[in-house]
């Protein structure tokens, strides 16, 4: 069931690509349904990632839809040959940007754990379901949502999403060196702030 | 290796985001030093913790009315077949020999269609009637096509016919429902202007009405009532096979 939340490996792209690539001509062309498909395709992976940089389920379902539309509109500029994915995690990257500068400007502060409205994917045992696990993670994730935004988004494009760091350097649009020294300083944080955390509490 | 150089990649060590050769070198350090190992535990714990919140996802709830709300906003944004063109040439736009010619074809079929509607509006090629047998003068006979001549009596004249029934007539080899065809002829005697008109219509005998355009004081009448037979008139008609 983890299979649900990771990427297919690099040798099951190939046939995915195909039909990616006829879902897009096939929208280019005017069907409406074959964009239906690609939003069906991808709309778990996309929401989940919103949901990840934002601060509520609301927030993440209306960048969800704006995800959508832009690529929609912009479905033209996509090289169909290289893969969708990467495309429309930048697209959902640069949502959330445009949101969380919106609610900046509100003010707006507030922040809840993830788990209050999420599953776990099909009925698969959560390995990590223990009472004290659960507390770690809550804590984790409070603690990620503290980090300085770049390291916060190289974090979890990492080692959350499971992105590599040339994958996580093409969405965000930086250089490979630059995100793996956001990814290094936002570990060696949120280590600190666990710590931290963990004194305060024994 | 130092623990101060050690630890600034360490937590690379931790994600597994170092080349092999540099991660031998902080595993022989990890080996000799207690601390550094004790340090690197808590990164590797960390990244365990980290890896089971990808566990976590959207409920299918969520993503339902998530959906809903999309389908309807691409359903507006879909809105308008200007817009789809708009994008097509916008797509070929990156070959610029297609981008010209999609545009060529969106001028001529405007084009052509606005030059139909000027000439159905500009030209009527049909008959007007005022009520059921009541024939309007059509005003602007005399710029029509001369069909030929016909002579009725002590009268002889030009027959004319609209442009568009004769264009008609030259493609299908008969003339549209409501083609009119204007006799104008003038006696030798006087020098006045007699018109006789038919017109191709189902409700007449034999598919033809005949009416007459008396003389009054200010012209011509400007609306005739049909004739009650035109013995003349359909006798030439008929042996035209019109």
């Amino acid at each position: 069931m983890e299979l649900l939340m990771t990427r297919v490996p690099d040798s099951e792209t190939a046939p995915e690509t195909l039909e990616i690539e006829t879902l897009v001509r096939k929208t280019l062309a005017g069907d409406c349904r074959a964009f239906e498909q690609i939003v069906l395709q991808y709309e778990r992976r996309v929401m989940t990632l919103s949901r990840r940089l934002l601060r509520g389920i609301d927030e993440a379902q209306d960048a969800t839809q704006e995800v959508f539309l832009r690529a929609f509109k912009y479905l033209h500029r996509l090289d169909v040959r290289r893969p969708v994915e990467p495309w429309l995690m930048r697209i959902t990257v640069n949502v959330c940007r445009d949101f969380q500068r919106k609610s900046q400007r509100r003010h707006y502060t507030f922040c809840e754990a993830p788990s209050k409205e999420s599953e776990t994917p099909g009925n698969a045992p959560d390995p990590y379901s223990g009472f004290a696990w659960e507390q770690e993670r809550q804590k984790l994730w409070k603690a990620l949502n503290d980090l300085p935004e770049k390291e916060r988004m190289a974090v979890i494009l990492r080692d959350v999403e499971g992105f590599s760091t040339a994958e996580v350097a093409e969405i965000l649009g930086s250089s490979e060196s630059t995100v793996r020294s956001q990814i290094c300083r936002g570990r060696l944080r949120l280590k600190e702030a666990m710590d931290r955390k963990t004194g305060e509490q024994s | 290796m130092n623990c101060n150089r050690a630890k600034d990649t360490l937590p690379l060590y931790a994600g597994g985001d170092l080349s092999p050769i540099e991660a031998g070198k902080i595993s022989a350090h990890l080996q000799q030093c207690a601390e550094c190992r004790k340090f690197y535990e808590g990164l590797a714990n960390q990244q365990t913790l980290l890896r089971s919140l990808r566990q976590t996802t959207v409920t299918t709830a969520a993503l339902a009315s998530m959906r809903q709300g999309l389908f309807s906003r691409l359903a507006a944004e879909r809105l308008g077949s200007w817009v789809r063109l708009e994008r097509f040439l916008l797509i070929e736009a990156r070959r610029p020999r297609l981008a010209f010619a999609a545009a060529a074809i969106v001028v001529i079929v405007s084009a052509t269609f606005f030059a139909q509607l000027w000439q159905v509006t500009a030209n009527p090629a049909v008959a007007v009637f005022e009520d059921r047998d009541t024939l309007r003068l059509p005003a602007d006979y005399r710029e029509w096509i001369v069909l030929g001549t016909a002579s009725t009596g002590p009268h002889v004249g030009n027959i004319y016919v609209s442009p568009a029934a004769y264009h008609e007539y030259e493609r299908r080899g008969k003339f549209p429902e409501g083609t009119v065809m204007v006799l104008e002829s003038k006696a030798a005697s006087d020098n006045g202007i007699a018109l006789q008109a038919s017109v191709k219509d189902r409700r007449f005998n034999e598919g033809w009405g005949y009416f007459r355009f008396d003389a009054t004081a200010e012209g011509l009448a400007k609306r005739t009532r049909v004739l009650p037979e035109s013995a003349g008139c359909l006798a030439c008609h008929r042996d035209r096979g019109i």
